[in-house]
């Protein structure tokens, strides 16, 4: 079922593009990771989605319905985490929970019991009396989130929510999202950190310079781009015999023996990687295996020519 | 709703120490300085020195009272916080017209404290203590919907903080706080009913006195009228510069 559908999407800035004709669909129960370098359009998308600024052009459904015409109801159900950590920082983390849940209309003790089960989802229990001011970068960031999540969205945008913050209030985030996934959260999740699309979305749309150049599950993207495969096999004889044999597998394109490494190119889904283990042990044994795969960075390298973070930005250092 | 959320905005103001700090503590310091080095004589209206002070003090700090106005609606709804703000099923129209609800019940407060604590303190006598406190309302009201368009017209905060500045030592000079204004027919009328210093100050006086009653009348009806003028101002140009 479609949570969000966007089509022919067109947003404009005097002559910049920022949304050039872009379609995206965004199924209910999945993490759709929106990858893209800074300026890629992202937050224009995001905030078109929320109905923060209105497109030129194009059509945008959200729960089934035209945004323009029920956009009321629409925020209701929808929880957008900003980039910017906006909160309210005169206020402990408990008083702005209370403030924003009493805006989606939560009262009394309904409002109380959302707080402290959000408070312990973000892990901030503890902090629940204290002013933003006193947190660390990571608790802020979190705070940003559980003001999102206390009127229990059905649908939950994060436009970079990790930025700026230790490795730890990252991966705490990440786990997270992938919890609140697990509930029945549908989850729209921006970054430039690769790393993090890989290990929270079930599916990728990459975005660059106002188009969605690609998308699909992570395997998807990548059988796109690549073809091949790279073998490593450590084994314990490395005969000639041995190598002869591999190279007349059908799909192997190249064999290289190395002391007793022999690195293997051969094509993705030929299923050879049975074939040659099978052959391996029958020369005396397999020490061990991997194999190689293209990565997300390389398919973001290969459609648009460049690195996602060419552009100086900071490094993901988990 | 709208009472809800003010409640949040004046827990906020309340922990706002420095603004609280300016608007509370230096009036109370500037009368008792002010206060000891003038003595204890009547000024030209025949009352005492330091309620001339005091009335003096609490009005001009008045003028600056929309400074939480200027703050809360920058930071919710121009700049950290607008997206956010923005994304919730809740008019922005209606958070600033918390703000400034907020804003105007913290600022006409602070100036009853002070009221209060001149009169207990310094033995001020105000007259009719309510009256005052209408008086209060009517020039913070106006100060905060002005304050509103300052910060929802300029381009930063820097420049919305300069005009709030200016508006306040106008008021302040053309109600001849500092010096007398030449002795011509528009800047006789501004320095009695141009600015909301003086017409402040001309209803205090005649609560504090009894004589006059026409002249506060008047000051308090323009007042009244400002504060509409500016409200529907501000309501054109509040959907305009936030929608």
């Amino acid at each position: 079922m479609l949570i969000a559908h966007i089509s022919n999407g067109v947003k404009r800035y005097g002559t910049h593009l920022s949304l050039d004709n872009v379609d995206l669909d965004i199924y209910q129960g999945e993490i759709l990771g929106l990858l893209g370098p800074n300026g890629a359009g992202k937050t224009t998308l995001i905030h078109s989605l929320v109905g923060l600024l209105k497109i030129d052009s194009g059509v945008i459904e959200v729960f089934g319905k035209d945004q323009k015409k029920n956009l009321l109801e629409i925020k209701k159900q929808i929880g957008l985490v900003t980039q910017e950590v906006s909160i309210f920082w005169d206020l402990t983390a408990r008083e702005n929970l209370e403030f924003f849940g009493g805006i989606y209309g939560l009262r009394g003790e309904v409002l109380k019991q959302r707080v402290d089960e959000v408070l312990e989802i973000v892990g901030l229990s503890e902090y629940a009396r204290k002013l933003p001011t006193k947190f660390s970068g990571g608790m802020q960031r979190r705070l940003n989130i559980a003001c999102a999540l206390v009127h229990k969205p059905k649908f939950l945008i994060l436009d970079e929510p990790t930025v700026g913050i230790d490795p730890q209030s990252r991966s705490y985030i990440l786990e997270t999202i992938k919890k609140l996934n697990s509930e029945g959260t549908t989850v729209l999740y921006t970054t430039h950190y690769i790393e993090e699309v890989q290990s929270i979305a079930s599916r990728v749309a990459i975005m660059d310079q106002g188009h969605i150049i690609a998308r699909g599950t992570i395997d998807e993207l990548v059988r796109k781009i690549q073809y091949e495969e790279k073998i490593n096999l450590e084994v314990i004889d490395p005969t000639k015999d041995l190598i002869s044999k591999i190279e007349k597998i059908h799909g192997v394109k190249q064999v290289v023996g190395k002391e007793n490494i022999i690195q293997i190119i051969s094509s993705v889904e030929s299923g050879n990687l049975d074939r040659i283990l099978n052959i391996a042990r029958e020369s005396g044994g397999v020490k061990s295996v991997n194999t190689e795969k293209p990565s997300l960075e390389d398919v973001f390298l290969t459609l648009t020519g460049r690195k996602l973070r060419d552009g100086g930005e900071d490094s993901y250092d988990s | 709703m709208i009472l809800r959320t003010s409640y949040f905005m004046i827990k906020r103001m309340l922990r706002g120490y420095i603004t609280l700090a300016i608007l509370m503590l230096t009036p109370l310091a500037l009368i008792t300085v002010l206060g000891m080095v003038a003595g204890n004589g009547l000024d030209t209206s025949g009352i005492p020195t330091i309620g001339g002070i005091a009335i003096t003090m609490i009005l001009a700090f008045q003028l600056y009272g929309g400074y939480n106005t200027l703050v809360y609606i920058g930071e919710d709804l121009i700049n950290i916080n607008k997206w956010r703000m923005h994304s919730l099923p809740y008019g922005v129209h209606l958070h600033a017209f918390s703000i400034i609800l907020a804003a105007t019940f913290f600022s006409t407060l602070q100036g009853f404290v002070l009221i209060l604590f001149t009169q207990f303190v310094y033995g001020v006598d105000w007259g009719n203590i309510w009256l005052v406190l209408l008086v209060l309302l009517l020039i913070s009201i106006l100060t905060q919907l002005l304050y509103f368009n300052f910060a929802i017209f300029s381009k930063d905060f820097k420049t919305a903080d300069r005009y709030c500045v200016a508006y306040g030592l106008i008021s302040l000079v053309l109600g001849e706080v500092w010096f007398q204004l030449p002795d011509i027919g528009i800047l006789n009328f501004m320095s009695t009913y141009g600015n909301p210093f003086s017409l402040g100050r001309n209803a205090v006086y005649t609560f504090i006195t009894g004589d006059n009653l026409n002249r506060a009348l008047i000051s308090m009806g323009i007042l009244l009228a400002a504060s509409i003028v500016v409200g529907i101002v501000s309501i054109f140009t509040g959907r305009r510069k936030l929608a």
